[in-house]
């Protein structure tokens, strides 16, 4: 099983729909931002997986994983800077609540 | 590391990674409380360093275990602490029936497009050491590695910016 690019695929998959669901049924603007970092490692993981089995060229599969890990970490660093930002002008993380961008 | 296991205790040890993964993941989207969820994707990405082990990327592992479960999962831990945890509720049910529909249909839809599509692979594996992952790094795609490098300072400056207490700007 761990030698077959198909498990891998499989479970890259099932990381993504995860994700998306939680992508559109969460409230909380820190719970969205999980779920992408949920579809960020799904993506990571086909990188690897293809690199390795089907494209033979896992060197530069490994770079392109490195590089998105990078801009997750700093899309992270924007987004949770962004959450705390939220909370304190108007009391609350909930998409909802806080839709209106307007100041 | 990995070669060394025999190969029946080999496919549990992966068995077992898929199944953390699996189950943190659906932890970090179906709990209510948001600080638990954090919990789950930590233990999602876990499983996945383990598994980017057995695809002969033990650099890329390391670098998981580093800086998304040393980095981005606590700060995540903090900002729901710095933030009101309790306020974790669902989407209403519609949306919430919605999302699940939609990620419902994109799994099945991958999953086809996995047995239909995929081509079938005879030759072995390839691997890379870690000096070819230098290498290539800091020769072919330097350019991407210096844009990635501004980018996480400009992320890291913003973010500092933007968290900033009102009264410590003027």
């Amino acid at each position: 099983m761990s030698s077959s690019v198909t498990t891998y695929l499989i479970l890259s998959a099932f990381l993504f729909a995860t994700g998306l669901f939680g992508l559109l049924s969460r409230r909380n603007f820190v719970a969205i931002l999980i779920s992408v970092e949920l579809l960020l490692n799904a993506a990571n993981l086909n990188f690897l997986a293809l690199g390795r089995f089907l494209v033979h060229d896992p060197a530069r599969a490994q770079v392109f994983a490195l590089f998105v890990i990078g801009l997750a970490a700093a899309e992270t660093c924007v987004g949770l800077s962004l959450a705390v930002l939220l909370f304190r002008t108007r009391g609350s993380v909930l998409v909802d609540v806080t839709g209106r961008l307007k100041g | 590391m990995l070669s060394e296991l025999s190969g029946i205790i080999r496919e549990a040890v992966f068995i077992a990674f898929v199944a953390i993964t699996a189950y943190g993941a659906i932890l970090a989207v179906t709990l209510r409380r948001v600080f638990y969820n954090a919990l789950g994707l930590v233990l999602s990405l876990f499983g996945l360093a383990g598994i980017y082990l057995f695809l002969e990327a033990p650099y890329l592992a390391a670098l998981q275990l580093i800086v998304y479960i040393g980095a981005i999962a606590i700060l995540m831990l903090f900002t729901v602490m710095l933030t009101d945890p309790r306020q974790a509720q669902a989407m209403p049910g519609v949306a919430r029936l919605a999302g699940a529909a939609l990620a419902g249909i994109l799994w099945f839809g991958l999953l086809a497009v996995i047995y239909l599509g995929a081509p079938v692979t005879t030759s072995a594996p390839a691997s890379a050491g870690i000096r070819e992952l230098g290498l290539l790094l800091l020769g072919d795609s330097v350019l991407a590695f210096e844009l990635v490098s501004v980018a996480l300072l400009v992320a890291m400056t913003g973010a500092i910016l933007l968290a900033q207490k009102p009264e410590a700007k003027s």
